[in-house]
């Protein structure tokens, strides 16, 4: 279940990540339609929502939601360097 | 907002950061492997190394204090949890009419074992160390060190709000690290550990000031009670003390009265026992739950008749007030965590660390390339480097140091728990001269490098001893091996920094030629 909250929290980096024209550049290699902006969005808000369900649905209320900001830190830390890796990364597969 | 007040609230940014820094920098490394200081305790103590089984280790304690100090007043005896394999006993002697009353002597105190066995262990202060220093130093008088930590702290708070204000594109930037970019990189990189990590820094920095507030701002309290007894007695109720009857009565056995108290607190875990008039018939006994359980550090007790084992008193919930610090100290502290939130709370720290430390090299990357002579810095830019030498790859040389004097220091010793502490000092001081002797490029790689090395060789030199990682693994001690594994891994970790520092070779930017050589993306890679 934690590892479940992890990943949704990693989703949801992403996909904010994915609703901000320069690291959607990154990624896709084109720009975004504002429609795409918007789900991308709300699926990154949704995503850490989830997240803090889980949390709270493995550890309770109390415990969980301060795991979840632990949780948080460390999924938007694996996510920054993930983009930090493709944005270094040579041009053109 | 408009450009002048953002102007200002940078510059507060880096003065309030860089007056402070390097005492934040120490507090925030010191409290954050304090996060494991149990483990470092029992690291530190290998002769109490075992699986814990607390009510063998309670019966144990009982039998060697009713032998050692049957007529002390009362007797205190810590009930090992997850973290802890034996107990720590200490005693307060019946006072002696005329005397003052003696406390936290050497031989008040003893450790009973796993087996509950009495047990001569090495004389260490172990992780407790570094746990008091972050917040009451050395060498200096506690309430002059908690003042000056305080102010620290309070600076940081500082910092950490103007540092938000100052970060327009702190949203936009959220996910933004550039590699490899020089002062670039720097400034994403005390972005990114402040940014990310932003919960835990406010947090820790605002609950840490919670901890120390009755000295920060004693008014309210001054105001309302006379006494400081009577402001205790007020927050923290405790059951009344008892006169000795002087009728012998023996100790009724604890083990059940522990499963009592577990089980009115619906299967919480006991942390302390206090035993008062031991032997006597008004004998009491009072369990205390571990803090393990409950976020609140305030936890309830229950007392007990020593005579007869019924249940006397029981702490009523706390105060609202009361219990709102508590979780908050709670909170802080972690002691609730299991090990999963307690490497967050590691890793968190660590980001805090670096963040600072980061902050710090930060001024003087961005100052490097504005120097009238790079050959010739101001005396004032060339303190700021030294000092981050000293402290940024100094500190965790002396006490990686101080963890290797635990280990060669003669058991016997006399004051060798304060040696330990001296020996820390000693490579500290020894690493800040280096600092300001060496080139600053090789005093980096040199001090990284060799505290990779000394910390890896830690696990080694307890493997060739016989009783390190394979030893534990065998026993099935996992706390041990969980340590032995963590030494080894911030050992790798640092060689990695030194290596990355020692490779790195700064672009000639623009036409002004970088002279010496700055640590760029080094230690945000070991925060990876």
């Amino acid at each position: 279940m934690t590892i479940l909250a992890l990943v949704a929290a990693m989703v949801g980096f992403l996909s904010l990540a994915l609703s901000m024209d320069k690291h959607h550049q990154e990624m896709r290699r084109r720009k975004s339609s504002s429609a795409e902006r918007r789900a991308f969005r709300s699926a990154g808000w949704g995503g850490l929502a989830i997240s803090l369900v889980l949390a709270m649905a493995a550890w309770g209320a109390a415990v969980g939601s301060i795991l979840w900001f632990g949780i948080l830190s460390f999924a938007a830390a694996l996510v920054l360097l993930l983009l930090s890796r493709i944005a270094s990364a040579p041009r053109g597969r | 907002m408009s450009a002048g007040f953002r102007q200002s609230q940078s510059s507060l940014h880096t003065w309030s950061g860089l007056i402070v820094g390097w005492v934040l920098f120490t507090i925030f490394l010191m409290g954050t492997v304090s996060y494991w200081r149990e483990d470092i305790n029992r690291w530190m103590r290998p002769e109490l190394a075992g699986a814990e089984r607390p009510e063998q280790v309670v019966e144990g304690a009982v039998a060697f204090l009713q032998d050692t100090a049957p007529d002390a007043k009362n007797w205190y005896i810590s009930v090992p949890g997850a973290h802890e394999a034996g107990s720590s006993l200490f005693w307060q002697p019946r006072p002696v009419e005329g005397q003052p009353p003696r406390r936290g002597r050497r031989d008040t105190q003893a450790l009973v074992g796993a087996d509950g066995q009495p047990l001569h262990a090495r004389e260490t202060r172990g992780g407790e160390f570094f746990y008091r220093f972050h917040f009451d130093l050395h060498y200096v008088p506690v309430l002059w060190a908690r003042w000056f930590v305080g102010f620290c702290a309070m600076a940081m708070l500082v910092a950490i709000v103007s540092g938000i204000i100052t970060h327009k594109k702190i949203f936009k930037d959220f996910f933004t690290f550039r590699r490899e970019k020089g002062q670039r990189t720097w400034l994403d990189g005390h972005n990114a550990t402040a940014v990310l990590a932003l919960p835990f820094h406010l947090m820790i920095t605002y609950t840490g000031l919670v901890t120390l507030m009755a000295l920060y701002m004693p008014w309210a309290a001054v105001a309302n009670y006379s006494q400081t007894d009577k402001l205790f007695e007020a927050l923290f109720p405790s059951v009344a003390e008892i006169e000795r009857a002087g009728k012998p009565a023996p100790l009724v056995d604890l083990v059940p009265l522990m499963r009592d108290a577990s089980a009115r607190w619906g299967g919480r875990a006991i942390g302390s026992i206090r035993v008062s008039e031991p032997g006597d018939a008004a004998a009491r006994v009072t369990i205390t739950a571990s803090q393990t359980d409950s976020i609140s550090v305030r936890t309830p007790s229950i007392a007990y008749s020593g005579a007869t084992g019924r249940m006397i008193w029981q702490s009523d919930g706390a105060q609202g007030a009361v219990q709102a610090a508590g979780v908050m100290i709670g909170i802080h502290a972690g002691r609730f965590a299991s090990d999963l939130l307690r490497w967050l709370y590691f890793l968190s720290g660590i980001g805090g660390t670096v963040m600072v430390a980061s902050g710090l090299v930060l001024w003087v990357v961005k100052r490097r390339e504005k120097l009238p002579d790079p050959m010739r810095p101001h005396f004032g830019f060339r303190l700021v480097e030294r000092l981050n030498i000293g402290f940024i790859a100094g500190l965790p040389l002396a006490m990686t140091g101080y963890l290797w004097a635990n280990r060669l220091l003669p058991v016997e010793m006399a004051s060798r728990a304060d040696w330990e502490i001296h020996a820390m000092f000693i490579v500290w001081g020894a690493a800040l001269l280096a600092g300001f002797l060496r080139p600053a490029k090789k005093a980096w790689v040199e001090q990284f490098a060799l505290t990779g090395v000394a910390l890896i060789g830690l696990p080694l030199h307890d493997l060739l001893g016989g009783r390190g990682l394979i030893g534990a693994g065998m026993a099935g001690d996992m706390r041990m091996v969980g340590m032995n594994m963590t030494l080894l891994l911030l050992g790798v970790a640092f060689l990695a920094v030194a290596r990355k520092v020692q490779r790195y070779r700064p672009k000639a930017k623009r036409v002004r030629k970088v002279p010496a050589i700055s640590p760029a993306p080094a230690i945000l890679e070991a925060a990876e």
